[in-house]
């Protein structure tokens, strides 16, 4: 086989991969087989001394073809053009408050929230507390024998207890509404964004 | 011998070839094959994996009215070469310490 056909049918038999790796690959073989016949080989032999066309195909490394796209395209994606970044920069006056101004909206929209929740759960405890100091006073009242009184203090007790439990629950549905809320506005927000 | 211990040495082989001028692919077979089995189609994955990773750079000059290519080491090949140096000394103890007792075992 002469150099010329041996170059030959490596190209043909490389034919699919990236052009630039063929040129590459075929450039290396022409060089090896020049490179023996300037040794004293003649041009048969140096071309046998390179194995078979398909050996040399079997033995080319398989890290070309694959990986290369996958690495180009995330670089296509990552890549911000020279106009993207001069908007960005140019529009920093502008687009920096709107964003402090959504963030700190958000934020006094949660505070509110909240603290709603913690002045509703007020109402519960301030009920329980005037429920225990009711039974103090029947407690203090029997003692004394002054039983009407006493009586009195634990009717407005049991009173001040169901009232309390009843509003426990009462904030507990709060509760539930305002997490509701907050969800469904963190929700909203997302959307704007993503 | 291992393929994968071969592998490493082949590339650090070629590495030694070209470390103190550059040297093209013909050349650098006829050094390594006195201690290491190498052809056309071994040495060109090594190269182009060498090249990626840097160890070394290569210019294409004209000889004798056509093209080749010529190999030379950088700074980063040149590290890697002294590290394997520095890591064959520990090597060798190993091996020296795995041959003795091989001996010992033998005599007994």
């Amino acid at each position: 086989m002469t150099k010329l056909e041996f170059l030959d049918s490596l190209r043909k038999g490389l034919a699919g991969m990236p052009l630039e790796d063929i040129e590459k690959f075929v450039e290396y073989y022409k060089e090896s087989i020049e490179d023996r016949m300037e040794d004293g080989l003649s041009e048969e032999d140096a071309v046998s001394a390179m194995g078979t066309v398909e050996e040399v195909i079997a033995s080319i490394p398989v890290e070309n073809p694959a990986p290369a796209p996958k690495t180009e395209e995330k670089k296509a994606k990552k890549k911000w053009g020279a106009l993207e970044i001069v908007l960005l920069i140019l529009g920093f006056p502008l687009w920096f408050p709107l964003i402090v101004t959504v963030f700190s909206v958000v934020l006094t929209v949660y505070i509110v929230l909240w603290t709603a929740v913690i002045s509703l759960y007020a109402l519960p405890v301030s009920l329980g507390v005037s429920a225990l100091g009711m039974a103090v006073a029947c407690g203090i009242c029997a003692v004394t024998g002054q039983i009407a009184f006493a009586l009195l203090a634990l009717g407005a007790c049991l009173a001040l207890v169901g009232l309390t439990i009843f509003s426990f629950l009462l904030c507990n549905l709060c509760v539930k509404a305002v997490a509701w809320c907050t969800k469904t506005l963190w929700k909203v927000i997302k959307g704007i964004f993503v | 011998m291992d393929i994968q211990l071969k592998r490493g040495l082949l590339d650090l082989c070629v590495l030694s070839a070209i470390q103190d001028e550059e040297s093209y692919g013909y050349q650098i077979i006829k050094d390594i094959k006195p201690y290491l089995e190498i052809s056309e189609s071994t040495l060109y994955p090594i190269l182009r994996r060498l090249e990626g990773a840097e160890l070394l750079t290569v210019r294409t000059a004209e000889h004798n009215g056509r093209l080749r290519k010529y190999y030379s080491i950088t700074a980063l090949g040149r590290a890697r070469l002294a590290d394997f140096r520095a890591e064959w000394q520990e090597m060798k103890r190993i091996y020296e310490h795995i041959v003795k007792e091989g001996e010992r075992s033998d005599e007994t």
